[in-house]
């Protein structure tokens, strides 16, 4: 491919030079980027070293032919000295406007405000280095399986088993340092109530492979990674410390009890880590898992971060991991006579997981989207400083004609500009500040857990997202970029002010070339020409952010609207687990029969059920079913399923439906024929046009129900992975048959949660007062964090296209008051004709309507070809739907008649004898 | 009296005149930026160069147009009597205040 300069730069050259220099001139930039700058820097960096070198000739030619190119210190002094004359005239000239100031800084600091408010999200988000020592060294290296469920060919990460990552361990030359970790959660007994904590186990290089070192105290060591037994020990996170401890040093040596379990504490880490997980407290090492867990071959747990050696690139890296996929299944072995799919690896830098792609997606659109609102903001301020520029022009007629340099004219003009930015971005730096800390206040942590599907690394409250130093940078920088881009076109304008013309003139409301009297009507806009096209423009624009913020707000009327197959209302829901160590199976269903019982005995309580998996939340089990009346199908052919435990009472709790056979019963228990329900999906994958009640179905989940099961029901489909998500095949298993140690509580009352939880809480103590309760949550809420991240971009998205449109409607309103009251002598001589008022009124309207209309042709353009950016941010809309673009473009139609309305309507009052007699 | 050039029109035309025929803006920058080792910008070498032709100190010619340049001819400087005159007398006024005080301005630095 031919690496050929940047064409705008080319374009800015021959728009900045005379003729005869363009070429020579060019010809030497685009020699000296050939045969030096592409070999030497690449594509990307020449192109930039171009686009530096045409901005500067252009400039220099056009504004600075007399500067010198080393600053000699008189000159220095002399120029500040002018410079800080510019201000005080600049200063003075928009004192002397208060109106016209006070729009613009408005304007600006909202526009502003809003850039920096999305761009400190951004940051904090995307562009901050990871926390860690030479972060871009680290990767995550996965295992590769086949994805049987998106597709024959479509692979998915997988973690590792501890098996697989010790052929890892032992074979890979790609890294100089890795680790396996993986999120956990345990009950903290004995310092104070009882809670569930988050923590890790990791193995024993994991801080230092991330470069982290303990803040008091030591780092697990080589023998704790895997020899069971021995004294169990532990670190603490830094605010647990704080809050258990008091931050007292002695606390090494102390244990804490996890899960019954004494801790020996041997570290404290640094303030503010919470691990790769995000929101570790506590870390165990490895050696406190069961030895059965590490010895699973096939139980797939562990992540593995690792930090890449010296010279090896992130490419290489990937490749060199690729080749480990054979290797560890020729040494670890296939699980036997199973068929199980051929394992591969690969490696992905950790900066890349760090962020759900759509939450990266929508915070890359809100950014555009708040660009887009500051650049119509922009066109508003262009115009109307043309329009300023336009009235001062015989101000600067005479200056030119006393001798001002047009050169110094542009500047005056530009530091204008510069101190209407600048004012504007102070002010819209508050108002981001403000708008962050609202955001904080509005939406508190728990409701913005911004979690990876895979791998959730930034837990991000709005709490802790404030202005830092980054968002003052962009902040200058915005300002200053909007100062060229608003005051840039004006200034050229201004000093093009032909002297003699403009002073001979005379009138003060004349419009240089355009005021040589009254034309037929189809130059009946000269003079504002560039104003007409600015404003075309920013109508464009503004259709492109309506037609967004509209795809937006109808995903989420859609998502809204999405049959979840259960009754979210007035149900809550809470999350338990009992200790192997106190309990058994016998004594978990004991337990859980007893604690529904009581439950259902709180006042305002309606229903009490318990199940294993929160619908919308996407974490629930799968297996793999087998049809024992059928011949057995290879393992990759054999249906998934995913698996829900649930108590009899689960199905009329939650608000399901029962649609064929009957719900368990509490006869359903331990020694009863085992039984099995399955939704309708899987009801129609299994056995299309066949009754599936009486029908045998086996479950990968032991307990007995691997021999196979009786279906007994069938029930309707409940989306368990995401609103989004279509129902994937579900089967229900008796609790009473399949105890489990763990699980969620399902509670319909007419209470609020406010006024129920104390009792929920009082209930459980009092079976087991060392049990905590998390995840206390309505199944509104959870409804409402599955959906969060569309209904925040979409109601953000829809506060922007607001201020487009307001911006474009005062826009195109100021240009027709404009063209009006220039004309207000030519109205008043064809009236005076004969001309008709209503003619005059459709000449105004017209006008308007034509302009607004060439700004939403570009805009349908512009949005054809914008909109697939938000594809994966949609849910059940097109980007390119034609009714949306069809209704937003009449409305947008609907708003310029009336934003012209009222100038036409003055035009059409003019009296012909007053405006005749003014002049 | 006669006209004399300011520091960075002086490093432009002696560099004319040691490119001799060979004197385009990009010879020009890089011989200026490989003895002097400061950074040129192309804005102001460019506008030097019009203004040096301007009052008659140069001259230029526009060379064959090469694929490289994007088929853009170039335009190669000579220098004038009038710019050498120039040259001199202000490289010379410069010398001449200068002589003696080197040794002193060094040890001022070191």
């Amino acid at each position: 491919m031919i690496i050929s300069p940047p064409r705008l730069a080319l374009w800015l050259l021959r728009l900045a030079l005379p003729a005869e220099r363009c070429e020579t001139i060019s010809g030497d930039l685009e020699e000296v980027f050939r045969t030096t700058i592409l070999p030497r820097a690449g594509p990307r960096a020449a192109r930039r070293w171009f686009w530096r070198q045409a901005i500067s000739v252009a400039f220099a030619w056009r504004f600075s032919r007399r500067s010198r190119p080393f600053m000699t210190p008189s000159r220095r002094g002399h120029s500040m000295q002018g410079l800080r004359q510019d201000f005080r005239y600049a200063i003075r000239s928009l004192a002397k406007a208060p109106a016209f100031t006070l729009i613009a800084i408005m304007t600006l600091a909202l526009g502003i405000g809003a850039n920096s408010a999305i761009f400190t999200l951004v940051n904090a988000l995307l562009l901050k280095p990871l926390p860690f020592e030479k972060p871009d060294e680290l990767m995550l290296v996965h295992l590769l399986a086949p994805d049987r469920e998106a597709g024959p060919e479509a692979l998915r990460e997988l973690v590792w088993s501890y098996p697989k990552y010790e052929v890892f361990r032992a074979r890979q030359q790609a890294f100089a340092d890795h680790a396996i970790f993986k999120g956990s959660e345990w009950s903290l007994t004995g310092t104070g109530e009882a809670a569930r904590v988050r923590g890790e186990v990791i193995g024993a290089r994991y801080l230092s492979t991330l470069g982290i070192a303990p803040h008091i105290g030591r780092d697990f060591t080589a023998a704790e990674d895997r020899v069971a037994g021995g004294d169990p020990v532990a670190m603490l996170g830094y605010e647990i410390w704080q809050q258990r401890f008091g931050g007292d040093p002695s606390v090494l040596g102390r244990t804490v009890r996890l899960d019954a379990t004494p801790y020996t504490i041997v570290g404290v880490l640094p303030p503010g880590f919470r691990g790769l997980t995000g929101e570790a407290q506590l870390w165990l090492p490895v050696s406190s898992l069961a030895p059965r867990d590490l010895a699973a071959k096939w139980n797939h747990w562990a992540y593995v971060v690792a930090r890449r050696g010296a010279g090896v690139s992130a490419a290489q890296a990937r490749s060199m991991v690729s080749l480990l996929g054979p290797r560890i299944d020729e040494e670890v072995g296939r699980p036997a006579g199973k068929g199980m799919p051929k394992i591969g690896a690969t490696a992905a830098p950790l900066d890349q997981a760090r962020v759900d792609p759509l939450i990266k997606r929508s915070a890359l659109v809100l950014l555009g989207a708040v660009g887009l609102v500051l650049l119509i903001g922009c066109v508003n301020l262009a115009s109307l400083m043309i329009a300023r520029g336009a009235s001062r022009q015989r101000e600067v007629a005479v200056r030119l004609a006393i001798g001002a340099t047009r050169g110094r004219l542009v500047r005056q003009s530009l530091v204008e500009s510069l101190l209407l930015a600048g004012v504007g971005a102070a002010a819209g730096l508050a108002i981001a500040a403000g708008a962050l800390q609202l955001a904080g206040l509005l939406m508190p942590e728990a409701g913005l857990v911004l979690r990876s599907r895979t791998f959730g690394l930034t837990r991000v409250g709005m709490g802790m997202i404030g202005v830092d130093l980054g968002t003052f940078a962009f902040t200058l920088i915005t300002a200053v970029a909007t100062a060229l881009l608003f005051g840039l076109l004006p200034a050229w304008q201004a000093s093009r002010a032909d002297i003699v013309q403009t002073i001979k003139a005379g009138g003060a409301g004349s419009i240089g070339p355009g005021a040589r009297g009254i034309g037929a009507s189809g130059r009946w806009m000269r003079g504002i020409g560039a104003r007409q096209l600015l404003i075309v423009g920013e109508t464009a624009l503004a259709l492109v952010l309506l037609v967004a913020s509209g795809l937006m707000l109808q995903s989420v009327r859609n998502l809204q609207r999405t049959e979840l197959g259960f009754d979210h209302e007035g149900l809550v829901t809470l999350r338990l687990q009992l200790p192997d160590a106190q309990y058994d199976a016998a004594r978990s269903t004991r337990f859980f029969t007893e604690l529904l019982q009581r439950v259902r005995t709180v006042p305002g309580v309606r229903a009490a059920a318990y199940g294993s998996c929160a619908p919308v939340s996407g974490a629930c089990d799968i297996t793999s079913a087998t049809l024992p009346d059928r011949p057995d199908e290879p393992a990759a052919l054999r249906p998934l399923t995913g698996i829900q435990y649930a108590s009899p009472s689960l199905f009329e709790t939650a608000g399901m439906r029962v649609l064929k056979g009957r719900a368990f019963t509490d006869r359903d228990v331990d020694g009863q024929p085992r039984v099995v329900m399955i939704n309708e999906t899987f009801a129609r994958e299994l056995f299309p046009g066949q009754d599936p009640i009486g029908k045998r179905i086996a479950l990968g989940i032991g307990g007995g129900f691997e021999q196979g099961a009786e279906i007994v029901g069938v029930v309707n489909d409940v989306r368990y992975r995401a609103v989004e998500t279509a129902a994937t095949p579900d089967s229900y298993v008796p609790l009473l048959q399949r105890p489990r140690m763990g699980g969620l509580l399902f509670v319909r009352a007419d209470l609020d949660l406010a006024a129920i939880a104390p009792a929920l809480r009082q209930e459980i103590a009092s079976l087991d007062r060392d049990l905590p309760v998390s995840d206390l949550k309505t199944m509104r809420a959870r409804v409402g964090d599955a959906t969060w991240r569309t209904r925040l971009s979409a109601d953000l998205l829809a506060l922007f296209a607001g201020l487009a449109l307001l911006l474009a409607a005062i826009g195109l309103y100021g240009l027709m008051a404009q063209a009006v009251a220039q004309r207000t002598r030519e109205i008043g001589v064809r009236l005076a004709l004969g001309a008709e008022r209503a003619s005059i009124f459709r000449l105004v309207i017209g006008r308007a309507l034509a302009i607004a209309a060439a700004g939403i042709v570009i805009g349908v353009g512009l949005s054809l070809f914008s909109m697939p950016l938000l594809e994966t941010l949609l849910f059940r809309v097109t980007p390119g739907d034609p009714l949306t673009l069809a209704v937003l473009a009449a409305g947008l139609l609907a708003v310029s008649l009336i934003a012209s309305y009222v100038p036409a309507r003055r035009a059409m009052r003019v009296d012909p004898l007053t405006s005749l007699r003014s002049e | 009296m006669g006209e004399s050039v300011g520091e960075f029109e002086q490093l432009v035309l002696f560099a004319v005149v040691r490119l001799e025929g060979e004197a385009s803006a990009v010879t020009i920058r890089q011989d200026i930026e490989s003895r002097t080792s400061r950074t040129v910008s192309a804005g102001a070498l460019y506008t030097a160069l019009d203004r040096l032709e301007a009052r008659g100190f140069v001259v230029s010619r526009l060379g064959e147009p090469t694929a490289v340049r994007g088929g853009k001819r170039k335009r190669l400087y000579t220098i004038e009597p009038a710019g050498a005159r120039a040259l001199t007398r202000s490289y010379d006024a410069l010398q001449k205040m200068a002589s003696g005080l080197t040794a002193r301005l060094q040890a001022m630095l070191s």
